[in-house]
């Protein structure tokens, strides 16, 4: 058997080649213990994946590494997705990842969604919870690590929009084992201060297990039974804690939630007060006109002409309503004629002349009232009877009833 | 009672556009709340110009009590 006499080169190029065609290398998932993380000037993240029995050099490129939501740290443990291939000039076999999420990171996302799911259920996220913020928030809390760069960029934020702000802070930790209890006792603290109007909860941007202290029940409850408004503000636009959802208002950023905390800055007050002057000076130029006015209405009226013209223009006013009156009168006194005779004319039919004419007799007592009852009348007693053109003095001889 | 605050002032000097606006008093009145407007505006627009912000920390003695002391900002900025 002839040996062939490999060089270096060659060998390194046989291995890239033999790893690069063996397709359940090209797309494989690696789960190991980081070390000797370092992301040097170039931005390319270089470290070594290693457990109890071996170890893996691994690269990431900058380009994907800033698509990374998982910050790496030495000694965690985190899942590399990408290919295995050898790198000539090292001399040694790499893992070039493309992605890199921390192990257990699928436990966490479960148990989020669990835990959103069921205190959405209990409607601690719902629309309705949501208190409306103050118009002019100027008693801030902020609850945050006091040595992070959330503070800090909320503080610029106040005091570039509205340093009027009076703003305290109630430190806590904002990441780890007693972060949650801790930003709980701050939320409830707030009662205890002079009356704050507003709380800002914000934190810094990291990963899902950095954040993992805004995800906490403890936390998500306490941000809604804070007795005053919440913003949140918790790491960068994509990360979403559940602290977030239970805020009256989610910011994307610290500094968002400073800004959505100052909606009236500087210079829109300024206008305001500009505005407040110039509607002022406008009322009171019309009032003022007003009043002038006036002054030349009463003026005019003291002119002795003026009070000729007042009386003149007063009487013939009267003569005219005196005309009107009259002639309404009229009218009515003529429809007044013109039914009285219709209906005298009515009455004369209706009444007992025609009657009378016919034959018929008026029998009236004394006193005039009309006879229609046999019983009423005693015998010897004198009665009227009225006819047609005359009357008759009777006297009642004898009376009886029809049976 | 202390210098009012800003808020104060500006509540007070809405109060007086609104009234000034009514014109329900007399011309004497509402000159002499106008003045006291443009004062308040005044005194408004140096309150926006020489505002600072005024950061405290609430801080938690062992022993249970509490208490405000002014912010410090870390050293190594």
């Amino acid at each position: 058997m002839e040996y062939r006499r490999w060089s270096v080169h060659e060998l390194a190029q046989y291995l890239r080649s033999s790893l690069e065609a063996d397709y359940r290398l090209q797309d494989i998932e690696i789960e190991g213990e980081i070390s000797n993380f370092r992301i040097p000037a170039s931005g390319h993240a270089y470290f070594t994946l290693k457990d109890a029995g071996a170890q893996l050099a691994c690269v990431i490129w900058a380009s994907d590494m800033a698509t990374q939501r998982y910050r790496p740290r030495e000694g965690d443990r985190a899942i590399v997705r990408g290919a295995v291939s050898y790198y000539e000039k090292g001399g040694q076999l790499q893992l070039y990842g493309r992605s890199i999420q921390a192990a257990g990171q699928g436990d966490l996302y479960v148990r989020f969604e669990q835990l959103k799911q069921h205190l959405s259920t209990e409607g601690l996220f719902s629309p309705e919870r949501k208190r409306p913020l103050p118009a002019l928030p100027t008693r801030l809390a902020i609850v945050t690590s006091p040595g992070g760069a959330a503070l800090r960029d909320v503080i610029s934020t106040l005091q570039r929009r509205f340093p009027l702000m009076d703003a305290i802070l109630i430190p806590t930790l904002v990441q780890g084992e007693a972060a949650p209890t801790q930003i709980v006792m701050a939320l409830a603290q707030v009662a205890t201060l002079p009356d704050r109007d507003l709380l800002l909860l914000v934190r810094g941007g990291g990963s899902l297990e950095d954040l993992w202290a805004f995800n906490d029940e403890r936390v998500v409850r306490a941000v809604a039974a804070c007795p005053v408004p919440v913003i949140s503000g918790v790491g960068h636009e994509i990360d979403f804690t559940l602290a977030d959802f239970a805020a009256d208002l989610r910011a994307p950023t610290p500094t968002a939630a400073a800004e959505y905390a100052t909606p009236q800055p500087l210079g829109v007050m300024q206008d305001q007060i500009d505005q407040k002057r110039a509607r002022m000076s406008v009322a009171l130029q019309w009032q003022i006109g007003k009043a002038q006015a006036r002054l030349n209405r009463v003026r005019l009226q003291l002119r002795p002409q003026a009070l000729r013209n007042d009386i003149n223009r007063e009487r013939q006013t009267l003569d005219m309503l005196r005309d009107r009156l009259q002639l309404a009168l009229a009218r009515d006194l003529g429809q007044g004629r013109k039914r009285l005779a219709s209906l005298r004319r009515a009455l004369i039919n209706a009444g007992p002349e025609a009657t009378l004419a016919r034959g018929f007799a008026l029998l009236q007592r004394a006193d005039g009232t009309p006879v229609s009852d046999v019983e009423a009348i005693q015998t010897g007693e004198m009665l009227t009877a009225r006819l047609h053109r005359g009357s008759l003095r009777l006297r009642v001889e004898e009376r009886w009833q029809d049976e | 009672m202390s210098e009012p605050t800003f808020e104060q002032k500006l509540t007070e000097l809405e109060e007086i556009v609104r009234q000034v606006e009514m014109g329900d008093l007399p011309l004497e009145s509402l000159v002499r709340l106008f003045e006291r407007g443009q004062q308040l505006a005044s005194e408004c627009e140096q309150m926006l110009a020489d505002a600072e912000l005024q950061l405290r920390v609430l801080e938690n003695a062992p022993d249970g009590s509490q208490r405000l002391t002014p912010y410090m900002p870390p050293e190594n900025e």
